[in-house]
Parts: C-alpha cells; sequence; structure tokens
C-alpha cells in the first residue's frame, strides 16, 4: 500500500513536472513579454521572469481546465509582476532592458518602436499596464474585464487613454 | 496603427538567460518568489521583536542597577515592552495580509489593491515607530549617567544612522512612488460607467 502511494506520488510529480516544462516552453515568450512590461532593469526582468515560473510551478496542480491554459498562464504572470514590490533604487541602477530585446529582423525602426513601446507600458500605473498588455495580445474587452476585475466600460476608458498616449509615439517615431 | 502596435508587440523576443539548473531548482522548490521572501521576513521580524520582548523584560533588572531613577526605568521598560509587542503584532499581520493574496484565484486589480494596501501600510508603520524608537534612545541617554553606557547608545545610534540614511531616502521614495499609484486606483474607482 505504502509502495504504492510512493508510485502514484512519483507518477503525478512527473506529470506535473512534464506539464510544466511544456507550458514554460509554449508560453516562454508571452511570459517573457509580460515581465518586460514590468520591468526598468535586466536585473528586474529576470527576477520577475523566475518569480512567474516559480508561481507557475507551485500552481500546476491547481489547474482545473476551467479557464484556457493561456489565459491561466497570462493571469499567473501578470499577478506576479504587479504584486512584486521593486525598490526605488534597484529601478535607478540596474543594467537598460534594451539590451534584452530581440527583434526577428532585426530592423532599428522596430526596435525603437519596441523601446518607445516599453517606455509607455513601463511609466503606466500597473493596472492600466496589465490592460495595455492584454489588448495588445489580443484579448477583447470583456476577456480582459474578466480578468482584471474590472467593468466592461472601464477597460474601455483605460484602453482609450492608453491607445491616445501610444498614438502620439508612434506618430513621434515615424515621423 | 493599432495593428502595427500590436504585431510588434507580439514579436518582440526578450534575451533571458534562465540556466536549466534554475528550472531545475524551481521544481525541486529551492526558490521562492519575492512576495514570499518579504511574507518570511515579516514573519521573522515578528518573531525577532518577540525575543528582544523577553530579553528587554530579563535586562530591566540590570539597567535598574545602573540608574538612580528606578521608577523611570520600569516606565521606560514598559514602554520597550509595548513598543516590541506592536512591533510583532505588527508584522505578524502583515504576514498575514501577504500570504492572504492569491496569485492563482484573485483578479489583477484586487492583487494590484492588496499589495498597494500592506505596502502602505508597512510604510505607515515604519512612520510610527521610527520616532518611538529615537525618543526611546533618548530617554536612555537621559536616564542613564553612566558615561560607558551613553557611549555605547551614541555609538549604536551613530551606526544605525549611517547604515540607515540610504534605506530612508529609499523608503521616501518607494511610498512617493506608492501613492502615486494609489491615487490610480482611486480614480479608477471614481470611474462610473
Amino acid at each position: 500500500m505504502r509502495f504504492a502511494a510512493a508510485i502514484g506520488l512519483s507518477d503525478e510529480n512527473k506529470g506535473a513536472r512534464r506539464l510544466f516544462t511544456d507550458t514554460v516552453k509554449t508560453y516562454d515568450s508571452m511570459i517573457r513579454r509580460i515581465c518586460f512590461g514590468y520591468s526598468r532593469t535586466a536585473e528586474d526582468l529576470e527576477d520577475l521572469y523566475q518569480d512567474v515560473l516559480v508561481n507557475l510551478w507551485q500552481s500546476m496542480t491547481r489547474y482545473r481546465g476551467e479557464a484556457s491554459m493561456k489565459t491561466w498562464v497570462y493571469r499567473i504572470a501578470l499577478n506576479t509582476c504587479v504584486s512584486t514590490v521593486r525598490s526605488h533604487s534597484r529601478r535607478i541602477n540596474g543594467t537598460p532592458i534594451d539590451v534584452l530585446v530581440n527583434v526577428a529582423d532585426d530592423a532599428e525602426e522596430v526596435r525603437a518602436d519596441i523601446s518607445e513601446l516599453h517606455e509607455c507600458i513601463s511609466t503606466l500605473p500597473p493596472l492600466d499596464s496589465a490592460v495595455v498588455m492584454l489588448w495588445l495580445d489580443e484579448y477583447t474587452y470583456d476577456e480582459i474585464a474578466e480578468m482584471v476585475g474590472l467593468s466592461r466600460g472601464n477597460v474601455a476608458v483605460r484602453l482609450h487613454r492608453a491607445k491616445e498616449k501610444l498614438k502620439v509615439i508612434y506618430q513621434h517615431t515615424t515621423a | 496603427m493599432e495593428t502595427n502596435i500590436r504585431k510588434d508587440w507580439q514579436r518582440t523576443d526578450i534575451n533571458i538567460g534562465v540556466a536549466p539548473t534554475s528550472i531545475d531548482e524551481i521544481m525541486e522548490g529551492k526558490r521562492k518568489t519575492a512576495l514570499q521572501n518579504l511574507a518570511q521576513r515579516y514573519r521573522w521580524f515578528s518573531n525577532v521583536a518577540l525575543v528582544i520582548l523577553v530579553a528587554n523584560g530579563l535586562n530591566i533588572f540590570n539597567l535598574m542597577r545602573l540608574s538612580d531613577n528606578e521608577t523611570a526605568v520600569i516606565v521606560l521598560g514598559i514602554i520597550m515592552s509595548v513598543y516590541f509587542i506592536i512591533c510583532s503584532v505588527m508584522d505578524r499581520w502583515l504576514y498575514a495580509g501577504i500570504c492572504s493574496i492569491d496569485i492563482l484565484m484573485m483578479p489583477v486589480m484586487e492583487v494590484v489593491r492588496k499589495a498597494g494596501y500592506y505596502r502602505k501600510r508597512h510604510l505607515q508603520f515604519i512612520f510610527i515607530l521610527m520616532p518611538l524608537a529615537l525618543g526611546m534612545v533618548g530617554a536612555l541617554l537621559f536616564l542613564f549617567e553612566n558615561i560607558y553606557f551613553r557611549l555605547g547608545i551614541l555609538l549604536g545610534f551613530l551606526l544605525g544612522v549611517a547604515l540607515g540614511i540610504r534605506q530612508l531616502f529609499n523608503f521616501l521614495a518607494d511610498y512617493r512612488d506608492l501613492i502615486r499609484e494609489n491615487q490610480d486606483i482611486k480614480k479608477n474607482q471614481d470611474i462610473k460607467m
């Protein structure tokens, strides 16, 4: 009986490990982008990323399949980022984050746009950053409202404000 | 424009070098998040305050021998005991609060609100406890005439100031940032759609 329980536990553990590594592999790029949106320095980014992975691993056994895996991972990543306290000195004295950005075709223009986009997202209040990133990843207003815990109208207002800001940035970089 | 922004965002790849050993450490439970470390620190400080409380109680008789004013020493001893009880209870409360943040189930808004609330309370507690600590140092200097005792207290105080002045500036900067974030949450609650 004891042996069987041990085998069962081991199998469950193996399953969770496999699910975890598969999940990280599938959503790695998305997780990195979310952490990027909430970081001002490379050190912050690495710490946040590892924190998200820790929370993801610790939550693995609690996934019930009620939401899609992507939404579930997104929520964990966002919540980890908004709950992490980063000290002021750390934000001032770290390595600039731009060095970590890879652009597929390495176009300088795109790199500059991403840099500006990051500047815009990271200077927004945490809640607005979450709304904007969800919108950038093509979630609908209803899905954003559900995940963030705001009304649909409130999401629309916040997004409208953020888009105005983005528009100015994009016009500025493309001019 | 919107399509361009989304396209740019979705094809952004961030280069983070996380070693496979880190992933193993995570799966073996060797790594903790910043929030979990913070909660542990609160619990640790809560326990340390209790130990100091007991040590303070035992030390009061020694202090009475060093001063002519026994009543004042007893009063100071009681004040110090109350101070450490407050510290312990406060840290235990913050620990429980931080532990109540459920990353998995709570909407982002709730997590932002809770994290901001406990950070604000933490900073406010420091605002209250710091002058109290300074007052106690002042009372100790006033009550004990022994020059070595006074020198010891002053030296400890100066060392504390030297180490703490930078922390104080960081703390004030963090508080300023937090107030800005809280104003945003309030603004959000004011928007009625």
